[in-house]
């Protein structure tokens, strides 16, 4: 046992307060599991508020010319549910899983700037809370997620919605930058001793490229936010054409953040799924190398495909053309992805639990919006699909099929480890069902909405053929998720108050979070096992075929003496 | 978009299809790889063996395999898409005389033919079987110029104008909407887009750019009683028509002339629609109603309760004025 390095001692304590201080430690903590859980239920709670959101949305949407909503309602209403969900849900779910998890994983005790994750959380949920301040301050934001210019405008907007969204929006993007850097140092300093880079667990890689997506994307979104706030507050024209300014900048500037924000929500989930497949199929990742590399590829190339965004603006074919082909790049990396993760589970043995039930939905779904999303990268049928209801098909496939459907893996796979109790699987089971049912029932048909020609962002339409016929159908799919949500609540606080002890590994994983107790400690580690390999849990289990025996380059197969695997 | 009417449209459509089928292809294989892996996964799991499964960490050969597979599939799309942008998005000559220019407004289309100067708004006419050069502009917010049976939609903006061919082949009407958000009313900023056949869209154009004649006792047109009594509580006798002459006098004498346009009048404002040949649309509000004498007169009376957001203010019409408004307004066919 002379091997087992000691974690080491922190020159000075961390300030923390005990757990009998009760709601104020949470309040006051540095500590990466409780923000990591804060982060988590905060956005659980905006998910609930964009989600009634959604849901008034398609009942206004359920019949033609139906007036439950008022136009003016209907478009605050759409434009907070979007800015609600990118970046006060998935957003900060990513980075909720990306501080719990990250130093549980690389055997650390901490992330590196403890102060620096607080405050990053707080600065967060005050951006979230002035977003929705606007409502009681005269009128929420009406213009739509991404805001395309001149219509934010003091000219055609004269209430204070976007004046709050725009704040609202900086706060919440020093919050998400605060945390990205914080991922960037503690993945290159804090990792255990003997742990290199190649050998941190997949989620550990996804989540440090999502770093540096965050640093290099959020300041384009701040600047345009300010020069918004300029030309509203100090008259400035940066985005008035009609005074001198150009609104097709803003979307320049925009898209420039817009798409690699679409990465940013979506490779930590990709990590999520490259840790519960292996796990759940018996077997390591298929590929790591791959894996890791195509998500730099995919970090690389999302700053330079945001263009296909902007195919409708008329820039000119040769334009559009180089855009077209670095989004089609951009499939590849994504494609390895899925079919790596297919041959994860190829000759393994499977346990279907809820959270493998969410890894293979999400490989289904996440397929159907990469490949719907190939029809935005070639250009001429970019022209007809986008701004219609198929770009809300395509997205939410991508967002609700891909991102949530793998972070419901995640909660599923981490929740024991977190709270130290297990989820019931037969709740868990009719979770799954119910959303998966749900998701498609609402989002598969919207495809054919789209490309009968109804257009995002309309309140109400005019009874064409079948048009109502579909949307009702979608909304009855949105109240299937609405059930699935508050079954999911319950679930999640029945387990709290009644579930089984979970023990420390109850999945029999490999990674290094499973090595400690659940929950862990403050310290997170008492003592470290060995780290040779990707998977030192296992080494730990199969002294006699460890992984680090094994070459990774090749197809290797155990040791000759497999028959000798665990009788 | 699976109806196209114009060869722009169809090559659009056709490769969506080519698309759609090289998409479905894939899709299938996933699902079938999945669907096997996990099968056998179960499968193998249920035999009473113990143990763990054969730890295979990767496989370069087929990994490289599902990168150039993609790659070069994704690299053959490129020619479709290269061929289908010209065919579809034809250069345009940015200094030739555009046939038709559409200016997009909160929440309204107006519609100008240079070439014979005449200006309408909300239904667009065009020839059928000839390509029509569009020039697209907006005069206040983005907006979004979309017929999905016509081939791409084209923004339209405040910054620079935008160039699009048209063309069809099959005279009907066509429907199609901003799809750019653009404010309270987007969802009732519709598009019709008449096709005519040659001869009937000239004889259309040279009657519209002639000024409406109003007079004699043939131009009296009758108001919905029912709808007017409703709106106006007015007596169903007397309600029944309207004087379109005085109607006329009733317009010029009112705060309509300072953002509408009616020609062979001094009315001439450019803010709101042309309302010239008005009588001869068939919606109103840029499709949220359909264009009758009840509407027009609840239109007039309060825009905002049939369209709620738009930028015309409501008037206080005594009865006689708002009839005889209709009248002059429904007159021009």
């Amino acid at each position: 046992m002379s091997d087992i390095p000691l974690v080491p001692e922190a020159i000075r304590a961390y300030p923390r307060l005990s757990e009998k201080e009760g709601l104020l430690s949470w309040v006051a903590t540095v500590d990466h599991k409780l923000l990591g859980i804060m982060y988590c239920a905060s956005a659980l709670f905006f998910f609930v508020v964009g989600g009634l959101e959604a849901l008034a949305m398609r009942t206004q949407l359920g019949t033609a010319r139906n007036t439950f909503l008022s136009p003016e309602a209907y478009n605050q209403i759409f434009t907070m549910h979007g800015t609600t969900m990118v970046f006060l849900v998935v957003v900060p779910l990513m980075l909720g899983f990306g501080v719990y998890l990250l130093p549980l994983m690389i055997g650390a005790r901490d992330m590196a700037f403890p102060r620096l994750n607080a405050m990053g959380f707080w600065i967060l949920i005050f951006g979230g809370i002035l977003l929705y301040y606007s409502f009681v301050a005269g009128g929420g934001p009406n213009s739509g997620w991404f805001a395309h210019m001149p219509l934010p405008e003091r000219a055609y907007n004269s209430g204070p919605g976007m004046d709050y969204w725009a704040l609202g929006l900086l706060a919440v993007g020093i919050g998400t930058t605060a945390a990205g850097i914080n991922f960037i140092v503690t993945t290159l300093t804090m990792r255990a001793p003997g742990m290199k880079l190649t050998q941190v667990p997949m989620f550990v890689w996804t989540t440090f490229i999502n770093g540096f997506l965050i640093v290099g994307a959020i300041p384009a979104l701040n600047a345009a936010l300010v020069m918004l706030l300029i030309d509203r507050q100090l008259n400035a024209h940066f985005f008035t054409p009609q005074s001198g300014g150009s609104s097709v900048l803003y979307q320049h500037i925009f898209w420039t953040f817009g798409h690699p924000e679409v990465y940013i929500m979506v490779l930590p989930a990709f990590g999520m799924i490259s840790e519960v497949l292996p796990v759940f199929s018996r077997k390591p990742l298929f590929g790591y190398t791959a894996v890791a590399f195509s998500t730099l590829a995919i970090a690389f190339l999302s700053y330079t495909t945001y263009a296909h965004h902007m195919f409708a603006v008329g820039l000119g074919h040769v334009f559009e053309l180089m855009f077209a082909a670095s989004s089609e790049l951009i499939a590849i990396p994504t494609g390895i992805k899925i079919f790596n993760w297919i041959f994860t589970m190829w000759g393994g043995k499977l346990r279907f639990t809820t959270s493998m039930l969410y890894a293979i939905g999400f490989i289904l779904l996440f397929t159907i919006g990469g490949i719907s999303g190939v029809t935005f990268a070639i250009v001429p049928t970019d022209w007809q699909t986008t701004d219609s209801y198929y770009v809300v098909a395509h997205m939410h496939y991508v967002l609700f099929g891909g991102t949530l459907f793998a972070v419901l893996s995640g909660v599923f796979y981490w929740f024991p480890k977190a709270s130290g109790r297990m989820i019931p699987e037969r709740l868990g089971k009719l979770h799954f069902w119910l959303t998966f049912i749900g998701f498609n029932m609402t989002f598969f048909i919207q495809h054919f909405l789209g490309l009968m020609g109804m257009p995002r962002r309309v309140f109400t339409y005019d009874d064409n053929t079948n048009w109502s016929l579909f949307n009702l159908i979608s909304t009855v799919g949105t109240f299937i998720l609405g059930l699935s949500v508050i079954l999911f609540i319950y679930i999640i606080i029945y387990t709290l108050l009644k579930g089984e002890k979970a023990g420390d590994n109850p999945w029999d994983a490999w990674t290094l979070e499973w090595a400690t107790t659940s929950p862990p400690p403050i310290e997170n580690f008492q003592q470290l096992p060995p780290i040779r390999s990707r998977r030192p849990l296992w080494d730990l289990a199969h002294p006699e075929d460890p992984d680090w025996a094994r070459s990774h380059k090749r197809r290797q197969p155990a040791t000759p003496e497999r028959s000798n695997d665990r009788p | 978009m699976f109806n196209p009417v114009s060869p722009q449209g169809k090559v659009i459509s056709d490769l969506f299809i080519l698309i759609l089928v090289i998409g479905g292809l894939v899709f299938a294989l996933v699902v079938g790889l999945t669907f096997y892996a996990v099968w056998s996964g179960r499968r193998r799991a249920r035999n009473a063996e113990s143990g763990e499964p054969e730890q295979v960490s990767g496989n370069l050969k087929w990994e490289i395999a599902w990168t150039v597979g993609p790659a070069v599939l994704l690299a053959a799309l490129f020619v479709p898409t290269l061929l289908a942008m010209n065919a579809s998005d034809p250069n345009k000559e940015q200094n030739g005389e555009p046939d038709i220019i559409v200016v997009g407004h909160q929440w309204w289309w107006e519609y100008r033919y240079p070439k014979a100067n005449v200006v309408t708004a909300n239904e667009m006419h065009m020839p059928a079987g000839k390509q029509v050069l569009v020039k697209l502009e907006s005069a206040d917010v983005q907006h979004d110029f979309w017929v999905p049976q016509l081939g791409r939609k084209m923004d339209m903006y405040p910054d620079h104008p935008n160039y699009l061919y048209l063309q069809s082949d099959v005279p009907s009407t066509y429907l199609g909407g901003c799809a750019e958000y653009c404010g309270v009313e987007h969802a009732w900023m519709l598009l019709r887009v008449i096709v005519q056949p040659q001869n009937e869209f000239d004889a259309w154009l040279s009657h519209q750019a002639q000024p409406p004649v109003i007079g004699g006792p043939v131009a009296q047109v009758a108001a919905s009683p029912v709808a007017v009594t409703a709106q106006t509580g007015v007596g169903t006798q007397e309600a029944a028509a309207g004087d379109p002459k005085r109607g006329a006098q009733v317009y010029l004498n009112n705060t309509c002339v300072n953002c509408h346009a009616i020609s062979g009048t001094t009315s001439q404002a450019k803010v709101g629609p042309n309302l010239t040949y008005l009588g001869g649309r068939s919606v109103l509000g840029s499709g949220v109603v359909e264009n009758n004498s009840a509407n027009l007169a609840r239109w007039i009376l309060n825009a905002k309760s049939i369209k709620p957001g738009v930028l015309m203010p409501a008037y206080q019409l005594n009865p006689q004025d708002l009839r005889d408004l209709v009248a002059y307004l429904e007159a021009q066919k």
